[in-house]
């Protein structure tokens, strides 16, 4: 209810200003979906064909999709022999895997954040200044040093393990809660305050559905790149091959039938797929749309 | 309308999965063992295998020989016979080294491996019983070792010093050489080879350097040998050129090569150059700075007035002034070969510099040009002698599409002999290979101790002449050991692959590393990719690129390179 | 002593939070301890140690540091990178950042397709960088100069063969795949603004362009400069993209210190080469003396010169 009447408040005309930035928005549209489209049609190409044709319409339409699926597996050695795993379950692995890290990792800087940003203790300040060095310092050869804590915490080729490694409060979200609790009206808390509200209960019941909106989109940009991510699954899940491993496995596979750019792109659209199919089903949901006003009253 | 897109878009995705599950069948068809189960009945030996380039087609091979040969023999209690348990994979050395002593692999093949980072990282077991073991159980002549078919240069650097001991943690595998790739049938068909004794003048046109007819007598080659397999080929840098202006003056594109990785390639085909223009023991010194046998540098020399002159002194190089050693004579005349080269668009394709034209995209015109009736012929490729596997795909499309005579085995390729830089050059008939792919072969340091012995029959078994002559029938490439195929033995390659076997029987080979601590402790300064920077307006690391992008002579880069060096030598000493 | 008569004196309101604040931060704090310190000490003592391979001796030294600092101020190659990092920070943030914004206010006017504009917008983010660099490169160097002689008969480079449209060519890309996150902040930002400032402001006859500059950019100003201060951090650490574009290879002209240290740390770490890790642990140690005080500096800045609130 209160969400329609502040829609149809912000709507506004169009002006110069607003027309000129449609047009930018129309350009911006036609540059993405030229080369996307292109990336479609070539994965419908042979080899030979694309070798000569680069622009054209396929001479022949092919459907290499079922040889790069039939080739989207990866077998990995258990004690029992070989398994090999398809493009269903490393679909599940990197779900377990994107989701898991994605909402520790938007969890911990989100608290951490609240800590810093309304306690003002010292110790915030060097929180603050640690987020701040470690997203320049670049570290050089630590993941021997990694792997052998990963293995002696027995986090080591476990996804949960994953979500506890991957639940620091370092980098750029940090900030952005941290600006939004800095922004925060104190008159929220206080009140709750007044009321007999504990800390955990003003932290749960007002402050993180206030953020909730945030809390969603940095979530959803960090399981994109969970589920991009195949370095990571590569080295600390050995036995749980997401799809993003599956698809650089597949990439840098000796067979150079796989390596020619009409499989390359349909490797491409193929890995896309899932994810563009889950993205504009729950875009709404995802992108925040749901406009969280002030607490009344 | 919204809803629409949304469910023809799911429609789409459902429709994709369906179609693909459709045609799904469980196992890939490439690797016979690729469902191989662990056999309990039986002793299990687990072997790595890098799936690089060179596949593993080979190591089914020794796999399948050596269940046969040792079915009957018991290795545990309850058990018979052995199975050779293979996982292919492609890791980087880097996570490799990390999870080496938890992985159930005891025997490991792998590439751009550095044996003494990883005898550093702990994760080498001693071979030395394997490697100085008498191999004719399986079949060499009485008293061959592994050790016997190793260099000098490699038993320096593999055999490590304890205790007044040698011991061994790690083999040589597979070569690795680039170069240039000639088309033969195309030589052949169109007469590019020179021919012997021309009879020309100033105003002679350049078609009457070549042969007319297939029975003109051909030059001697780069070898400065008649009835050698290279006659007629270009035995100086000028020739080849003049070899290029042939083949173009007839509408052909004389070079191919890559645009994505123009920088590798070129580096990798100025190495090669190199090499051979200085041979094993100079271009040893890059390596061993003045710790090896040879210490006296013989050509070194500067650039006055925009030519080389050699100095008059030859220079004893030491760890403090190797620096000097960047002034060799054969880098000067590489580099000025690959400006000539890179510099000159009517001497190759017009993507060489393209960064969307894959080394798969060469390979596939080299293959296809003048059969597809649209592109005209090329006559060489610059790549490396792994090319014909990774090309495999090609070969067989167009044997489908255009016949047998098409295969791999029916087409001739050759690896080219490289011209040398002057005549003088030719007269010394020498030839030397670069191979830069650093392959080992080893054993993890914690192996129980029962199952020792077995790995090092193991590799035994894979080191003896007959399995070195089965992986080169297989690869169509050589092993990095020193051994020799019999004819009937070649006949079973490739044209190419015999090219390359031919041209290693009768080459010294440089296999760039050294005990040097200075060398050890930097390793990726002594890469082929380190091994050319040179200090310009900026740093360079390519000459190919600053020649092509910033239009940097051969003269200019080479004096640059001396003066990077000498700042960087500073560093790496200090 | 004060300390404890300070702490006596504390309310218990002033204890509570306190408690509260140490239970909440134990498991942060410990991970942190545990998975970055824990993990990255090593890489710090790296930067003073020089390590023999054959012997495996240990030696401490200050050389990294002092070969470090001439490197990055005196050797040719450094500058070159100083100034295409320093450019491509400054584009990203003259051309990128403003064109976010204003986006965003599109977006969140809820003009015709905003919706499916910030669908889109945020297109590149999810596909996977290996996919989105694989389909634009081939397309700049392969489907346009085919294009253009197709369309209009002229046969031209590829555009990142073509050292005159590279950098440009790259710096377009960056842009133009990064909207996604900055979009999607802003316009959450510009959503949670109150309606009721809005409607006066439209009142006052502000819209369009005043709205925008008035109204609208003043209350995003905190998740704005939260951008640009970690986007400072970017001239030491951006690679904008040239590793996947190029791997280890990059074009001299277009590297920024980013993609150099990253290049060089891959390079030693493919050797898996521990005695070659210390010359690069003191070159990230020394910039990062830079960056931190740099980042501070414009935080500082930004908070006292930027538009005030509350």
């Amino acid at each position: 209810m209160t969400n329609n009447k502040i829609r149809k408040s912000s709507r506004s005309r169009f002006t110069v200003f607003t027309a000129v930035l449609l047009a930018f928005l129309i350009v911006y549209v036609i540059s993405l979906f030229i080369p996307l489209l292109w990336a479609l049609m070539t994965s419908f190409k042979a080899q030979t064909d694309f070798r000569l044709n680069i622009i054209g319409l396929p001479k022949e339409w092919v459907w290499n999709y079922s040889f790069v699926f039939d080739r989207f597996k990866v077998d990995v050695t258990t004690p029992e022999g070989r398994k090999i795993v398809g493009m269903g379950m490393m679909f599940l692995y990197s779900f377990a895997y994107a989701l898991g890290c994605s909402f520790f990792n938007t969890l911990t800087p989100c608290i951490t954040s609240y800590l810093c940003a309304r306690f003002p203790f010292r110790f915030s300040k060097a929180v603050y200044t640690a987020v701040i060095v470690t997203m320049i310092l670049p570290i050089v050869g630590s993941l021997p040093a990694e792997i052998r804590m990963a293995r002696f915490f027995g986090l080591y080729d476990q996804i949960w393990g994953l979500w506890v490694m991957k639940a620091n409060f370092l980098g750029m979200y940090f900030l952005v809660f941290y600006g939004m609790f800095r922004q925060m009206p104190m008159a929220y808390t206080e009140a709750a305050k007044i009321d007999g509200a504990g800390n955990l209960s003003i932290l749960l019941i007002i402050v993180l559905p206030l953020v909730k909106n945030t809390f969603f989109t940095v979530m959803l940009i960090n399981f994109i790149g969970f589920w991009n991510d195949y370095q990571i699954p590569l080295i600390y899940l050995p036995s749980y091959p997401t799809i993003a491993y599956g698809m650089y496995y597949m990439a840098y596979t000796t067979e150079n039938t796989l390596s020619t750019v009409p499989m390359r792109m349909t490797g491409a659209m193929l890995m896309l797929l899932p994810i563009l199919v889950l993205f504009l089903a729950f875009h709404k949901r995802l992108l925040g749309n749901l406009t969280v006003g002030g607490i009344k009253g | 309308m919204k809803k629409k897109i949304m469910t023809v878009f799911l429609a789409c995705a459902m429709g994709f999965t369906a179609a693909a599950c459709s045609t799904r069948n469980p196992g890939s068809s490439e690797d016979p063992f690729a469902n191989e189960q662990i056999d309990q009945s039986r002793t299990q030996l687990y072997v790595y295998n890098f799936n690089g380039g060179y596949g593993a087609d080979w190591l089914n091979s020794v796999k399948i020989r050596y269940e046969e040969l040792h079915k009957d023999d018991v290795y545990e209690e309850g058990k018979k016979g052995i199975q050779i348990y293979v996982t292919n994979k492609k890791e980087s050395i880097e996570t490799l080294t990390n999870s080496i002593l938890d992985n159930r692999e005891e025997v490991y093949f792998t590439e751009y491996a550095y044996y003494y980072t990883l005898k550093a990282a702990g994760v080498l077991g001693d071979i030395t019983e394997a490697v100085t073991a008498d191999l004719s159980a399986y079949g060499d002549e009485a008293g061959s070792t592994i050790e016997s078919k190793l260099t000098q240069e490699q038993k320096n650097y593999y055999g490590l010093k304890e205790n007044g001991e040698t011991h061994y943690y790690a083999l040589p595998h597979y070569s690795g050489y680039s170069g240039l790739i000639y088309n033969v049938d195309l030589f052949e068909d169109r007469g590019y080879y020179f021919v012997d004794n021309p009879v020309v003048n100033e105003n002679s046109p350049i078609e009457d350097y070549f042969i007319y007819n297939d029975d003109d007598k051909r030059s001697a080659g780069p070898d400065g040998e008649y009835n050698t397999s290279d006659d007629g080929l270009p035995s100086t840098y000028e020739e080849f050129f003049m070899l290029c202006e042939y083949i173009q003056s007839g509408g052909e594109t004389p070079v191919v090569w890559t645009g994505a990785n123009y920088k590798d390639y070129l580096n990798n085909l100025l190495q090669a150059l190199v090499a051979d223009y200085e041979g094993l023991d100079q271009m040893m010194l890059n390596y061993t700075l003045g710790t090896g046998d040879v210490t006296t540098a013989t050509d070194l020399g500067t650039v006055v007035n925009g030519e080389f002159v050699e100095d008059a002194e030859d220079t004893v190089i030491t760890t403090s002034n190797a620096a000097e050693i960047f002034r060799q004579a054969g880098k000067y005349y590489g580099l000025e070969f690959l400006e000539t080269l890179a510099d000159t668009d009517r001497y190759h394709n017009s993507l060489a510099f393209n960064s969307g034209y894959s080394h798969m995209n060469a390979q596939e015109d080299f293959l296809y040009a003048g059969h597809d009736t649209v592109t005209a012929p090329i006559a060489m490729l610059c790549d490396g002698i792994w090319w014909e596997s990774e090309a495999t795909t090609t070969f067989n499309e167009m044997t489908d599409s255009q016949g047998q005579s098409f295969s791999k085995m029916n087409r001739k390729f050759a690896f080219m002999p490289l011209p040398k830089a002057s005549e003088e050059k030719v007269a010394e008939k020498s030839s030397t290979l670069f191979d830069h792919i650093y392959s080992l072969c080893f054993m993890k340091a914690n192996v129980e101790d029962w199952k020792k012995p077995i790995v090092y029959d193991f590799i035994k078994f894979v080191n003896s002449d007959a399995s070195l002559v089965d992986f080169t029938q297989i690869t169509n490439t050589p092993k990095a050991l020193e051994y020799t195929m019999k004819e009937e033995e070649m006949s079973k390659m490739s044209y190419f692959g015999r090219s390359v076997m031919e041209l290693k029987q009768k080459s010294e080979i440089v296999y760039p590393y050294s005990t040097n601590s200075v060398y050890v402790n930097s390793q990726s300064r002594f890469g082929t990719h380190s091994m050319y920077y040179s200090k310009l307006t900026s740093n360079y690391q390519f000459a190919a690129e600053a020649m092509h992008d910033a239009g940097v002579s051969a003269a200019q880069y080479f004096s640059g390179m001396y003066q990077y060096y000498l700042e960087d030598w500073r560093t790496i000493l200090q | 002593m004060a300390e404890s008569v300070k702490r006596s004196k504390m309310s218990g309101e002033k204890r509570k939070d306190l408690l509260f604040y140490i239970l909440m931060m134990i498991f942060p704090i410990g991970q942190f301890s545990i998975f970055y310190i824990g993990v990255n000490f090593n890489s710090f003592l790296l930067s003073f140690q020089k390590i023999d391979l054959l012997s495996g001796n240990i030696t401490w030294t200050f050389d990294n540091i002092s070969n470090a600092f001439e490197d990055l101020t005196s050797s040719a190659s450094m500058l070159p990178l100083l100034k295409t990092s320093v450019l491509s920070y400054l584009l990203l943030l003259v051309i990128g950042t403003p064109l976010g914004v204003l986006f965003s206010f599109y977006i969140y006017k809820k003009l015709p397709f905003s919706n499916g504009f910030r669908v889109i917008l945020f297109l590149p983010s999810i596909i996977s960088a290996i996919v989105m660099v694989t389909i634009f490169q081939f397309f700049v160097e392969r489907a346009i100069p085919a294009f253009a002689l197709k369309l209009f008969d002229v046969q031209i480079r590829g555009l990142m063969e073509n050292i005159g449209t590279r950098y440009a060519t790259i710096m377009f890309y960056n842009i133009w795949v990064g909207f996604g996150t900055g979009v999607l902040m802003y316009s959450n930002g510009m959503s949670g603004i109150s309606p009721d400032i809005v409607e006066s402001a439209h009142l006052d006859g502000a819209e369009g362009i005043r709205e925008f500059w008035y109204i609208t950019l003043p209350l995003i100003y905190p998740t704005l400069s939260t951008f640009l201060i970690t986007g400072v951090a970017g001239i030491f650490t951006n690679q904008i993209n040239l590793y996947s574009f190029y791997g280890a290879a990059a074009p001299v002209g277009v590297q920024t210190y980013g993609y150099y240290l990253y290049m060089q740390t891959q390079l030693v770490q493919s050797m898996s080469s521990e005695a070659e890790y210390p010359p690069l642990a003191a070159m990230g140690l020394l910039m990062t003396y830079v960056a931190v005080p740099l980042t501070m500096l414009v935080k500082w800045a930004l908070e006292k010169y930027g538009p005030q609130q509350e």
